[in-house]
């Protein structure tokens, strides 16, 4: 089993900032026998055990998969409203968004719970239901701007995907 | 014919850092990996993705289609050698 480890390259065109932070490991494991298992093992930390397990399964029994798990964290929620935030399809909704936010808030929110309804994500219920105005007392300090809900709608319709 | 299967794991906590493990099975390449890696020469090659191991891709998702486009093109030059030597192989029986 050979390491390589990201290193600093001179002809590497990343700042000084960026090698400090990014890091990347390559492993490459010809022939995979007991004893490379045994030792990717002891090297892999907890996290990526399940997902060795599993690949290492597929491998020694010759089966073809392909599996993408993206979990949806807080953090990559963020990110992916940034993302969609920024992307050509939002400032479009933004210029057509007069239209939107001429309808009575009920309407929107009804049509998002709707939609939550198909979903079996926890979260993404949990997302539908804060922004459901009936749910949020009538005295809270900051009410659910339809804003708020356009984007939380938006992201119901992208994790799915990108999970 | 000889058998081969290579496996790819791709794990990280964010695009920026992340690990990657291959699995490579074959029966027929005896190279010695050890010298192709540790080499002296100017050009160190990636053994997974067959690129210059001194330009890393940091992109996790473009490593990966990389990696995919470079096994495929792989896979499909196998199977034509494979095809042409049947067919050569059809051909002279047939004569």
């Amino acid at each position: 089993m050979r390491t390589d480890a990201s290193c600093t390259s001179k002809f590497l065109p990343v700042s000084w900032a960026r090698l400090k932070t990014d890091y990347h490991s390559l492993s490459y494991i010809a022939n995979l026998d007991p004893a490379y298992i045994y030792a990717l093992f002891q090297r892999a930390s907890f996290l990526q055990v399940s997902v060795l397990r599993y690949a290492i399964w597929k491998h020694i029994a010759f089966q073809t998969s392909i599996r993408v798990k993206i979990p949806v964290s807080t953090e990559c929620l963020i990110k992916l409203l940034e993302s969609i935030f920024f992307s050509p399809i939002i400032r479009l909704q933004c210029v057509l968004g007069q239209v939107i936010s001429n309808l009575p808030i009920g309407i929107t929110s009804s049509l998002f719970r709707l939609e939550a309804r198909q979903s079996s994500e926890r979260i993404e219920m949990r997302t539908a239901k804060s922004m459901d105005r009936s749910v949020v007392p009538t005295t809270r300090s900051s009410p659910v701007s339809r804003s708020e809900i356009r984007h939380a709608s938006i992201a119901h319709f992208t994790c799915p995907v990108r999970a | 014919m000889h058998q081969s299967h290579i496996s790819l794991v791709l794990y990280g906590l964010s695009d920026r850092r992340w690990v990657a493990y291959a699995f490579d099975k074959n029966t027929f390449d005896d190279k010695d990996l050890e010298d192709e890696i540790y080499s002296y020469e100017k050009f160190h090659e990636d053994p997974i993705a067959k690129v210059d191991a001194d330009l890393p891709i940091w992109d996790p998702r473009e490593y990966f289609l990389l990696i995919f486009k470079t096994r495929m093109c792989q896979v499909l030059k196998e199977w034509r050698n494979l095809i042409r030597w049947i067919e050569r192989s059809v051909d002279g029986y047939v004569r």
